[in-house]
């Protein structure tokens, strides 16, 4: 069976091995020069920032970061790019696998040889699963620390898509896209039906997850500081800036989506009434067991797709 | 008492409303080689994916040498099976698929399969999509043979062979399993191929078995007799047609004596056949009208 | 011929368009509130800003700015929609020849009494009317719905914001559809055929927008003064291509970036900015110059396509 395995897909093998080559041959050189580059310019100012919540307002690292981030701002395009990966395997790990096998009538042959129907399942689901987890888990601790500089410099590791992209969610996306190209072909029995069920069904749980699941796993922090303090929230904490507004004393909403800085020679009425700035976010050290819940939710998923198209195929002829 | 290879008691199955096969009861004795025929859905198919497993019964079972074939793979050691349209995996090479018969098979004879590719001058390092239907239904038929199975089944395997190719497959079958008393069920929907080699026959119509048994043993019971318009009706009549004066009609019957006006004759295999599918669709026509 | 094609593809096509229903269902509502906003908060300075590479001196748009982090969110999906034309490739390019003869129907279908080259040119034909269609309605859609968030970032003419809006996408789309067609009449396989189409595509589409793109018409290039606290004009929609600071002699100091001084004291003797961009009133040019490229491809594509088809048996 295993086999079988490799000869069935050893063409697909060859192709995502050849991709994770491309990926480090572009991402090695260009990421140690991002990491010289970092460690030169801005490492320095961030460390003396501090990674609280809180920062001294006038002792921004923005100038730095934000120079840094223009310098490398066409990458954070690959990365985006790379977003479509997880779909991209499921598409050609997933869909086929079954669908193919159905489409094709060889299931006929394949499960009336010595081996059953059930361990065929088994087998081909477990050697593909781990190939493409363990595939996917090398491109996301690659990206981890490709993106690792960027990330930090523009404060959005716990956000769209660096979330999503370097860590071990994205192992659990890829797993969950190939149990549903499994579940899609067992059910539609044709490759490129279940490659559209696919993607469909992919992304509408991706949205849906990240949009609305993510925010809440854990309840959100909130801080307010008034504008006229020599404090602001630091954007580079690492953390999940959720929501901002200037706010009066007594929390009603004067900006949204904005930060007041108070100048004791500029005088302005908004900052004599005491306003506030309000930030509601999700904290840097949270980053890890939110990973860890988006995972065992998508894992959970992948299981529960694994164990339907079994059951499909259990009937099938 | 020989060993029964295929045993089927009121064996049913259902798609959803519409029962693909029902009531069926046969018993196919071992070493003989049997042949399924009856019209395209007829349930040939559904009767041998329920006989190697693919199939879960929903009514009454089926046994293979007496084990039931469903989710056994200790069973599908003895069971060789080819799937209609022969599918194989078209980008393997012959070599590919021998190492594919070996590998997930508990019992495969490696050498015979290379040796029957040889001398059917069938290359092994070509990729089989690349051949044409005769030697694709060679190659599959080798896989199954190879796992010295104790029965063959076969899905109308020369269903879209041309006539030479047809015969080439059905002498490469009887060649191979002449010596191993291998049981062979292969089902068609053109009796004129497997007349020659079967000596079991089973008849399958709208689902369910409209004859089976020992060719010989049918043909001896069965007669045509020609006689005058209107002289009755001995025996139970299968098949009658009439001219103005005279009638045909194929009787089954024992080996009583005739009244003297009729003229006996032998009956062949394929009118047989033929009398009693359209029995039974003459039964079912019947029993459309009855309902409506 | 027509009702074949018809019946072949109809579940493509529903599902295409349940696709686009969807996706207009996430745009407009959106779409509308960001218009509503920019318009509201954003338009005025922008339209008194001017197309300048910098602002007019001592103006600023701190709207802007606010926009840009209220509808941050959106800024990322902008890129996901460029593989809306690899898909309509993928689903309706690929299997057009590839699935048909993977599955042997094609000798069916090309028996029947009608000759190759008829079968090909209706199917053909056909599809590629209803893709375009379907390529013009969501670059539309995309046009509008991006603009506000693309000129709150500058990034109007630049990847992915003028990939997805304008005429383009729909060029992008017949390019989709007829490499996915050519590569099915090589393969003659539906999984390789999907595959070298991924690789081709993204390869070819990447290939314009960094290395010929820039170079549609040469850049203009300008000295900018180092005088304090001049923005850059963000919403313009001018391509910025280089940025450095050079020296009065014109030697570069600084790479990937302006010299930035607080006040006039701060500014260091004898440096200016200098900047190479596309103006942003080369936009359609643009635009069209790239469309025409894709399409000559597409063409190309079709001419092998079919002689291809004429040999298979």
């Amino acid at each position: 069976m295993i086999w079988l395995t490799w000869r069935q897909h050893r063409r697909e093998a060859l192709f995502t091995l050849l991709a994770l080559a491309a990926l480090a041959a572009f991402t090695v050189p260009t990421g140690l020069s991002m990491h010289r580059a970092f460690d030169r310019d801005v490492a320095a100012c961030l460390h003396s920032l501090g990674t609280g919540v809180l920062v001294p307002a006038n002792g921004s690292c923005r100038q730095q970061a934000g120079a840094f981030a223009d310098r490398y701002s066409a990458y954070r395009i690959v990365a985006t790019l790379l977003l479509f990966a997880p779909a991209v395997i499921g598409l050609f790990w997933g869909a086929p696998l079954v669908a193919r096998e159905l489409e094709q009538q060889t299931h006929r042959l394949a499960w009336t040889q010595g081996v059953g129907r059930t361990r065929w399942a088994l087998t081909k689901f477990g050697l593909v699963l781990g190939f493409a987890g363990l595939a996917a888990g090398a491109c996301s601790a690659l990206l981890s620390w490709w993106l690792g500089p960027l990330a930090t410099a523009l404060g959005d590791r716990f956000e769209f898509p660096v979330f999503d992209l370097a860590g071990p969610a994205a192992v659990a996306y890829t797993l969950f896209a190939v149990a549903l190209g499994f579940a899609a072909g067992a059910y539609r029995r044709k490759v490129l039906p279940t490659m559209g069920v696919l993607l469909a069904v992919f992304l509408g749980v991706r949205i849906a997850v990240t949009v609305f699941a993510r925010p809440d796993y854990r309840p959100a922090r909130e801080v307010s500081v008034a504008a006229s303090a020599p404090e602001h929230y630091n954007q580079f904490s690492g953390g999940w800036q959720l929501d901002a507004a200037v706010r009066t004393a007594d929390g009603r909403v004067i900006h949204p989506n904005a930060e007041q800085r108070c100048d004791k020679d500029r005088p302005d009425e908004e900052c004599d009434a005491g306003a506030q700035n309000w930030v509601r976010y999700q904290p840097a050290d949270r980053f890890w067991s939110f990973q860890y819940i988006e995972s065992a939710l998508y894992l959970t998923g992948a299981a529960a797709l694994v164990l339907l198209a079994l059951a499909r195929l259990r009937r099938l002829s | 008492m020989d060993d029964i290879a295929i045993q089927a008691d009121r064996l049913g199955k259902r798609y959803r409303k519409k029962w693909a096969l029902r009531d069926c009861t046969l018993q196919i004795p071992a070493g003989r080689i049997a042949a399924l025929v009856g019209p395209n859905g007829a349930g040939k198919s559904t009767l041998l994916h329920l006989a190697v497993g693919l199939l879960r019964p929903d009514e009454g079972e089926v046994r293979v040498f007496g084990a039931v074939p469903r989710d056994n793979t200790a069973l599908l050691a003895d069971i060789g099976f080819v799937a209609q349209d022969t599918p194989l995996y078209k980008d393997f090479t012959g070599a590919d698929l021998i190492t594919f018969g070996a590998r997930l098979n508990r019992r495969f004879d490696t050498a015979l399969a290379r040796e029957r590719l040889a001398q059917l001058r069938i290359p092994l390092d070509q990729a089989v999509g690349t051949l044409s239907g005769g030697q694709r239904a060679q190659v599959a038929l080798t896989l199954a043979i190879a796992k010295r199975p104790k029965v063959l089944l076969l899905d109308e395997p020369v269903a879209s062979l041309d006539p030479l190719s047809r015969r080439e497959f059905l002498q490469a079958l009887m060649g191979g399993v002449a010596e191993s008393g291998t049981t062979v069920v292969l089902s068609s929907h053109l009796l004129a191929d497997l007349e020659r080699i079967c000596d079991y026959l089973i008849v399958l119509q709208t689902a369910r078995v409209q004859l089976a048994g020992p060719v010989d043993e049918l043909l001896e019971a069965h007669r045509v007799l020609i006689g005058p318009r209107g002289a009755g009706t001995p025996g139970e009549v299968i098949r009658q047609s009439h001219t103005d004066r005279q009638s045909t009609l194929l009787v089954r019957s024992g080996a009583e004596a005739l009244p003297p006006q009729w003229t006996v004759q032998d009956v062949s295999l394929e009118d047989l056949v033929l009398a009693y599918l359209a029995n039974a669709d003459a039964g079912r026509a019947a029993d459309l009208e009855r309902a409506a | 011929m027509i009702w074949l094609t018809w019946r072949q593809h109809r579940r493509s096509a529903l599902f295409t368009l349940l696709g686009l229903a969807a996706l207009a269902a996430f745009l407009i509502p959106t779409g509308l509130s960001m218009h509503h906003a920019y318009d509201r908060d954003v338009a005025a300075c922008a339209r008194q800003a001017g197309t300048g590479v910098l602002l007019p001196p001592g103006m600023q748009c701190p709207a802007v700015a606010s926009f840009a982090a209220e509808y941050k969110a959106y800024v990322v999906i902008v890129a996901l929609f460029l593989a809306l034309p690899l898909l309509v490739g993928l689903f309706w390019g690929a299997p057009l020849v590839a699935a048909e003869v993977d599955q042997g129907t094609h000798r069916l279908a090309w028996t029947q009494g009608i000759s190759r080259t008829r079968w090909f040119a209706v199917k053909l034909s056909l599809v590629l009317g209803f893709t375009l269609a379907v390529g013009a309605a969501y670059a539309a859609l995309l046009s509008w719905w991006v603009e506000p968030v693309a000129r709150a970032y500058g990034e109007r003419f630049a990847f992915p914001a003028f990939d997805v809006a304008g005429v383009v996408p729909v060029a992008y789309t017949l390019f989709a559809v007829t490499l996915g067609l050519a590569i099915g009449t090589f393969w003659r396989r539906l999984q390789p055929t999907v595959a070298t189409l991924l690789v081709v595509y993204i390869a070819v589409h990447t290939a314009v927008a960094t290395l010929a793109r820039p170079n549609y018409r040469a850049p203009v290039t300008a000295d900018l003064p180092l005088a304090a606290g001049a923005d850059d004009n963000v919403t313009a929609g001018n391509w910025l291509l280089a940025d450095q600071a050079r020296t009065a002699d014109g030697r570069t100091l600084l790479r990937g970036g302006w010299m930035v001084c607080d006040t006039p004291a701060g500014c260091p003797d004898g440096v200016h900015n200098w900047v190479s961009y596309q103006p942003a009133d080369r936009f359609w040019q643009f635009q069209y110059v790239e469309a025409g490229i894709f399409v000559a491809l597409a063409a190309l594509l079709l001419w092998l396509a079919a002689g291809r088809l004429r040999r298979l048996a």
